[in-house]
């Protein structure tokens, strides 16, 4: 992973050809264009809202506002990153309407931590297994707040750069580095206070 | 979005949640790098969900449906009808509108004239402005 996020030439070429078709209506331009990128826009999407229903409802919003501003995109950047910055736009103010916080403050008094939150129903003190942590971690991180949740899944699932990150979030990439910082902590630090500090 | 200062950023502790990320097979140095690793693999294999199967197609139908829909159709109706009205007031009203804004050119309302035309020209020039300086990266927040 480097910070290299520039788009190679054929990556933009493939775009630009693509969203040529579709502003052309050529017929199944637009659902190959939904096909390409769905699975992006779902992974955003679902990270943040967490919710199936929801997920597809907006999914669904993101592509139909791709299709009404398609002529906007000028072909400079990757539509990659444009469908992921609207993907993630649609969600933060799907959440917002629902006033649901996007991150919270770790180590707030009267917040329960990590380990209570990701606990319920899980004792890993009984299963060390490397599947049952990866369990017992993956639930962690579906505690997490929308933000974090949605930041570790881009950088570590679709191993997108900060760079890239910070353009489609509009944070600033020292705030996106704590934000995996502190996240990743917090993991680490359930893991040992259930099994310890490895040897 | 504000960070919180209560999990101060550590250079030393990051550099091993990259290590542990970038070179899972490295030999361990660090016992926080065993921890880091286990972190990465869990996130590496953190499960996903996919867009059902029709999502694409269901997609494409919506917008499909909305071009061959009502609102295109009103759109092209009510732009006849303007067209329509607009060249039967002309042929009713045409000789005595142009007299009278003769007349209200001649009596000092021209200042409002060019005020208007000012004013459409300023919000012309702006709307490309910004659609430049949106549109140089590529990319606009259309949402």
């Amino acid at each position: 992973m480097t910070d290299a996020s520039a788009p190679d030439r054929n990556t933009l070429d493939a775009d630009r050809a693509l969203v040529a078709a579709v502003l052309e209506r050529r017929p199944g331009a637009f659902e190959r264009l939904v096909r390409e990128y769905q699975r992006l826009c779902w992974h955003i999407v679902d990270r943040m809202v967490r919710h199936p229903e929801d997920t597809r409802e907006l999914c669904q919003e993101v592509f139909l506002r791709i299709h009404r501003t398609l002529h906007q995109y000028r072909g400079e950047s990757a539509l990659k990153s444009w469908i992921a910055q609207v993907a993630f736009s649609v969600a933060t103010r799907h959440l917002e309407r629902k006033r649901l916080p996007l991150v919270d403050n770790d180590g707030d008094e009267g917040e329960p931590s990590l380990a209570e939150r990701a606990g319920s129903g899980f004792d890993l003190e009984s299963s060390v297994a490397g599947e049952q942590i990866n369990a017992c971690l993956h639930a962690a991180i579906d505690t997490l707040p929308p933000l974090q949740r949605t930041l570790l899944a881009l950088y570590h699932l679709e191993e997108m750069p900060i760079s890239e990150i910070a353009g489609l979030t509009g944070l600033a990439e020292g705030t996106i580095k704590s934000h995996l910082f502190r996240s990743r902590k917090r993991l680490r630090d359930l893991l040992e206070s259930r099994i310890g500090v490895p040897t | 979005m504000s960070v919180t200062e209560k999990t101060p950023f550590d250079e030393a502790e990051w550099q091993a949640q990259e290590r542990a990320l970038r070179d899972p097979s490295a030999r361990d140095i660090d016992p926080r790098d065993v921890s880091y690793r286990r972190v990465a693999n869990a996130l590496r294999s953190s499960p996903r969900s996919e867009p059902p199967a029709d999502f694409a197609a269901d997609v494409a139908k919506r917008v499909a449906r909305h071009e061959a829909g009502i609102e295109p159709l009103l759109s092209r109706i009510l732009l006849a009808a303007f067209v329509v009205i607009s060249a039967i007031l002309l042929a009713i009203y045409g000789s005595a509108a142009w007299q009278a804004l003769g007349q209200g050119m001649a009596g000092g309302g021209s200042g409002w004239v060019l005020a208007g035309a000012g004013c459409v020209a300023l919000s012309w020039i702006a709307s490309r402005g910004l659609g430049w300086v949106v549109g140089a990266g590529g990319r606009t927040r259309v949402a």
